[in-house]
């Protein structure tokens, strides 16, 4: 799910449902999001992080964006554009309400809080709905298509925030995707059914944690992901994609090494 | 009483069929149906469009326009604009009235401004009745491709 330079239509809106787990489901996202075309340069995207566990609260983290497209050079069947998007990740956990679990179980997502090198607790992240920092983060996307093949680069930097004292490490991402449309092979109506294909490679580098200032031991490096999926899209206006991210050159923390998702995206005016 | 019937309805008429009566609008920069869904929705939100028709293949929307609304060509450019695409051609196909002043040609039509003829308009004369095609843009000129006199 990569920032694009294409917008949306003035006064069009989508609401989408995203869900993804990694293989075992110890660890999972989902989120609502609604987009909306403010004009046809300008779109506002946001997102309301949600839990599938039933041991946490089901609202979580609220995501508020926009997306400006300065740049297009458009021919026929043929575009190249950049954007700039900047979002805000707003927090709805405090550190405080983690409780503490003694065992450090390698499998799973956690983060750990330190006193003087010490672990004095330890939460699981099993659930990427809430979390205890705010979370600014901009960059550019770029996106070319010439008529079936789309080519999507975009950078980020995310910025992390503490509301208390321990700090998520800020990151650096960058990813370029390649997609194409395999059916139909001609356009006839709005009826037809779309399959677009894609792979994706994604780079992430992660600062390391910080509890007081300090920066923690058991924290931060980078990944590279790659990611390959498929779009199916229906009347025009329904899109379901599906997919398969797997991690390579860990040396984060994060266990998440592959993670299948499922995303479905309504349009309409 | 007859005579008065007559000329008034003549007069209707002459309104009625001296009109901007259809554009072909060629759009750049999409590629799927999503696309041109979004700039087709523009078009039909505007109050003088009364019909549009999608190419998908091609990337063109034909467009009838109301015989009772005003036409403001340059809406047209803003709608594709705001469909987040670029206005590639625009074909138009109107009747009206020549107007001459000079190298100055115009054609008056009874729905739109007025429109600025180049091209082959040399042997026109002020108050013929015209049908034209030609190439648009969004400043009311016209590149005239074929003229008839009607």
């Amino acid at each position: 799910m990569s920032e694009v330079a294409s917008s949306e239509a003035k006064n069009r809106k989508v609401i989408s449902l995203f869900a993804d787990a990694t293989h075992d489901a110890k660890s999972y996202t989902s989120y609502l999001g609604f987009m909306y075309g403010i004009t046809g340069r300008l779109t506002t995207m946001n997102r309301l992080y949600l839990s599938r566990n039933p041991k946490e609260k089901t609202l979580g983290d609220v995501d508020l964006g926009l997306n400006y497209r300065f740049f297009s050079r458009d021919k026929k069947q043929f575009h190249f554009r950049m954007s700039a998007f900047g979002h805000l990740r707003i927090p709805m956990e405090k550190a405080s309400d983690f409780p503490p679990l003694p065992p450090n179980n390698p499998f799973v997502d956690h983060e750990e809080f330190y006193h003087s090198d010490t672990v004095i607790f330890r939460h699981e992240i099993t659930d990427h709905h809430r979390q205890d920092n705010w979370l600014p983060y901009g960059g550019i996307a770029l996106t070319l298509l010439d008529k079936k093949l789309a080519v999507n680069f975009d950078v980020s930097y995310n910025h992390t925030i503490p509301k208390g004292d321990f700090r998520y490490g800020s990151f650096f991402k960058g990813g370029l995707s390649f997609g194409y449309l395999l059916i139909p092979k001609e356009y006839k109506s709005y009826n037809d059914v779309n399959l677009n294909v894609y792979v994706e490679p994604k780079y992430y580098y992660f600062a390391k944690n910080q509890l007081h200032g300090e920066k923690l031991k058991n924290s931060g490096g980078s990944k590279v992901e790659i990611a390959a999926g498929g779009q199916l899209v229906f009347l025009s206006s329904m899109i379901f994609e599906f997919g398969y991210v797997r991690s390579f050159a860990d040396s984060s923390i994060n266990i998440k090494k592959d993670i299948f998702f499922t995303a479905f995206r309504y349009l309409f005016f | 009483m007859k005579t008065i019937i007559s000329i008034i309805i003549l007069l209707s008429s002459s309104w009625l069929f001296s009109q901007v009566k259809e554009i072909t609008i060629s759009v750049d920069g999409f590629t799927c149906s999503l696309c041109a869904k979004g700039v087709e929705y523009q078009f039909k939100s505007l109050e003088f469009v009364k019909d549009v028709k999608t190419n998908l293949k091609e990337a063109t929307f034909d467009i009838k326009f109301k015989e009772d609304k005003q036409i403001k060509i340059e809406e047209i450019w803003d709608a594709v604009d705001n469909g987040g695409f670029t206005v590639g051609f625009v074909n138009v196909n109107a009747q009206g009235k020549i107007s001459k002043s000079g190298n100055d040609v115009k054609l008056v039509t009874g729905n739109s401004k007025d429109i600025s003829l180049s091209g082959k308009t040399g042997e026109l004369s002020d108050g013929d009745s015209v049908n034209i095609e030609g190439k648009i843009d969004n400043s009311y000129k016209v590149e005239v491709k074929t003229i008839k006199k009607i």
